[in-house]
């Protein structure tokens, strides 16, 4: 199996660990993620600066982790938007990360059969 | 700690989908996990659970992992708690802040288990063996500082044995300079009980604890034979046989004793091992008085010679003795002492008050300077001074033993070989400190029964005629046909006897000595008072001034002489 928002390898390293806990560690992660993106929005909204880095940088570490490698270089790009330019270049919507992590759900969701 | 389970880790992250993960990731390793979730978290974790390594999130909400890993190491103090970063090696500039807040190593994502478990095992190690040598450092510093008091109570018995004896008298001036505790350096001082004073400085092999241990014993015998009365050359015998016996092969003592003799200005000297010892006299010149013997402690006693070397010193002359240590005293400069140097610094010098304190000045013994030193150093400067003023008040004493000796009679009497070879003043002190009134006289009668019997040998039964004995080269010539006579001696006699009778308010000891030499014109030494300030006419002054009668008899072989003491107690009592 093959997909675009996900190294293969990693994720199947990831299931082979986690065993009877992998749709468990799926839904905290998608739940987490969801929560993260919420609060970002909020964040954003508000421009507080330091608490957005620091959650997109939290949503970058856990997308490499289970080998989201195209939302983590996504949360990359952002990140250092963020922190090269300002809080007010990045799109207050996050348009591309919803609309990724949107697909990621669903990969994520059909491997864990949840 | 030996067991992995027991190793606690605390994981602090605060995305809770990699706290899974990391979390199965040690926990698969077979350790015990704590979770945090960001900085203040970690630190109240790392209080309460005390883990033995930290995981720690470097972006974290509320405190972020570099402020914890700081406060963190602060609470640590001397214990070793690795933190390990988990962040991203793509952000460089977080991995500098990683290392200046205090972390040992970094994790990055995505983690791969087996790198997980190779640095955690790795900090594993180095946690055991931080703990290992804390361990041991605590234990040496426990052993030490028992050592050290079990040192500081052997000191205190050390001390006490070999103590100073007369070293504070003030014709001598000293430095010990001991490296540890312990001194191998041992150096004693004893006032003669018939006047004058024997001085010993040694030199053990080493230093510290084990070259100390050799002191106490050369200190017991040399104090108690110096008290009874014995002569230099019997005490270094007695030493040697000492050390001879009790020091293993290799451990030795380089000594030098000086009988210094007050009374005739003479010196009596026995170096083995030691540095030249110098004399500055009065002229000038600077006297060397080289080793001339083995050190004491290797030769057997029948191979062991205590011939010493016999010498004059006038008032005010000094002489100055050394232990090994004194090369690696070191001025401010970095010079070294020098014996060369210091022979010549003597010969040049016009104040001799200032000399030892020149050897031993502040820039000597600053703390950086001895630093170097890697022995212990002893200095002595010993001057020559006037005849001791001798003790003529018979002072009341306090009658405190009720036993002992008060009634007696004693004789003794000795033979040729045995009038060369023995030296009966310590048999007679012996028996005369049995009566316990007259201990607090030991010096009186040491010096009352040393001048009677040598007036005995050597003019009774040698011959010796004492107006030799006024220029300096006739000290030579007198112990030249002394020791000449001894040897010869066939048929001669000395007899000594002793009588101690109690009175109305104290008690007398009489001693009279009978030679079998030809005698002298007794009426002229009776009458005669010669001038105290005559050197050879000393002795019979002396003995006046001591005794309460002291009459020669008969053609001169026979003299008696009173000693008188006073009771404090009522007179009822004896």
């Amino acid at each position: 199996m093959t997909f675009k928002q996900l190294e293969t390898a990693q994720i199947e390293e990831l299931e082979l660990m986690l065993e009877d806990e992998f749709p468990e560690f799926v839904r905290t992660f998608i739940s987490h993620s969801d929560n993260l993106i919420s609060l970002m929005k909020e964040q954003l909204s508000v421009q507080d600066n330091d608490a957005f880095i620091i959650g997109i940088h939290s949503l970058k570490g856990s997308c490499r982790n289970i080998g989201a490698e195209l939302l983590a270089n996504s949360c990359l790009e952002v990140e250092l938007l963020a922190r090269k330019e300002s809080i007010l270049s990045v799109d207050p919507e996050l348009s591309t990360i919803c609309q990724e992590f949107t697909e990621l759900k669903e990969t994520l969701s059909k491997l864990a059969r949840i | 700690m030996s067991e992995s389970q027991q190793l606690k880790i605390l994981i602090t992250e605060d995305n809770i989908a990699d706290c899974l993960i990391i979390n199965k990731l040690v926990k698969d390793q077979g350790y015990r996990t704590v979770i945090a979730h960001n900085g203040l978290e970690a630190i109240e974790s790392y209080k309460k659970e005390k883990p033995d390594i930290i995981l720690m999130d470097a972006l974290m909400p509320q405190m972020d992992g570099f402020e914890a890993a700081k406060r963190i190491k602060l609470l640590v103090g001397e214990d070793f708690v690795p933190i390990i970063f988990l962040t991203s090696l793509s952000d460089d500039i977080s991995l500098v802040s990683c290392l200046e807040a205090g972390g040992d190593d970094f994790l990055s994502k995505p983690y791969n288990s087996i790198v997980i478990a190779a640095k955690i095992n790795a900090f594993k190690r180095m946690v055991v063996l931080h703990r290992t040598v804390q361990e041991q450092r605590d234990e040496i510093t426990r052993r030490n500082e028992y050592l050290l008091q079990e040192q500081k109570i052997a000191k205190r018995v050390f001390d006490n044995v070999a103590h100073l004896g007369c070293l504070g008298a003030s014709n001598i001036k000293h430095l010990l300079s001991p490296m540890s505790v312990f001194n191998g350096d041992v150096l004693l001082a004893s006032k003669k009980p018939s006047g004058g004073m024997i001085v010993f400085l040694g030199d053990f092999t080493g230093h510290g604890l084990p070259a100390a241990i050799g002191a106490m014993p050369v200190a017991e015998i040399f104090y108690g034979m110096v008290a009874k009365g014995f002569g230099v050359e019997t005490i270094l015998e007695e030493i040697n046989k000492k050390l001879y016996t009790i020091l293993p092969v290799g451990f030795f003592c380089c000594a030098c004793i000086i009988d210094m003799d007050y009374s005739w200005q003479r010196i009596k000297l026995w170096n083995g091992g030691l540095m030249d010892v110098l004399l500055k006299d009065n002229k000038g010149q600077v006297l060397s008085y080289p080793s001339s013997h083995l050190p004491l402690g290797i030769l057997s006693p029948d191979k062991f010679s205590s011939e010493c070397v016999n010498g004059d010193m006038k008032v005010g002359e000094r002489i100055y003795l050394f232990s090994d240590g004194i090369v690696d005293l070191r001025d401010k400069h970095g010079n070294e002492f020098e014996l060369d140097g210091f022979a010549e610094f003597l010969l040049e010098n016009k104040k001799p008050d200032e000399i030892f304190e020149h050897v031993i000045d502040q820039d000597r013994l600053s703390a950086e300077a001895n630093a170097e030193n890697n022995d212990d150093v002893t200095f002595v400067e010993i001057m020559m001074i006037a005849d001791d003023v001798i003790s003529v008040k018979h002072e009341l004493v306090e009658n405190s033993e009720q036993h002992g000796a008060r009634d007696w009679v004693m004789s003794f009497e000795m033979f040729d070989h045995t009038i060369r070879d023995f030296n009966p003043i310590p048999l007679m002190l012996h028996v005369t400190m049995e009566v316990p009134e007259l201990r607090a006289f030991n010096n009186d009668v040491c010096m009352i029964l040393s001048e009677l019997i040598t007036n005995g040998v050597d003019h009774g039964i040698l011959g010796l005629d004492s107006n030799l004995k006024k220029t300096a080269n006739g000290f030579q010539e007198y112990y030249n046909l002394r020791n000449e006579r001894l040897n010869q001696l066939s048929g001669e006699s000395l007899h000594i006897s002793l009588r101690h009778k109690p009175d109305k308010y104290g008690g007398g000891l009489i001693i009279r000595v009978v030679d079998t030499g030809s005698g002298f014109d007794v009426s002229k030494l009776n009458n005669e008072f010669p001038e105290v300030s005559q050197l050879s006419g000393r002795g019979i002054p002396l003995l006046r001034t001591l005794c309460e009668s002291v009459v020669y008899e008969g053609s001169g072989n026979t003299v008696e002489a009173v000693f008188r003491w006073k009771n404090t107690q009522d007179d009822t009592k004896l």
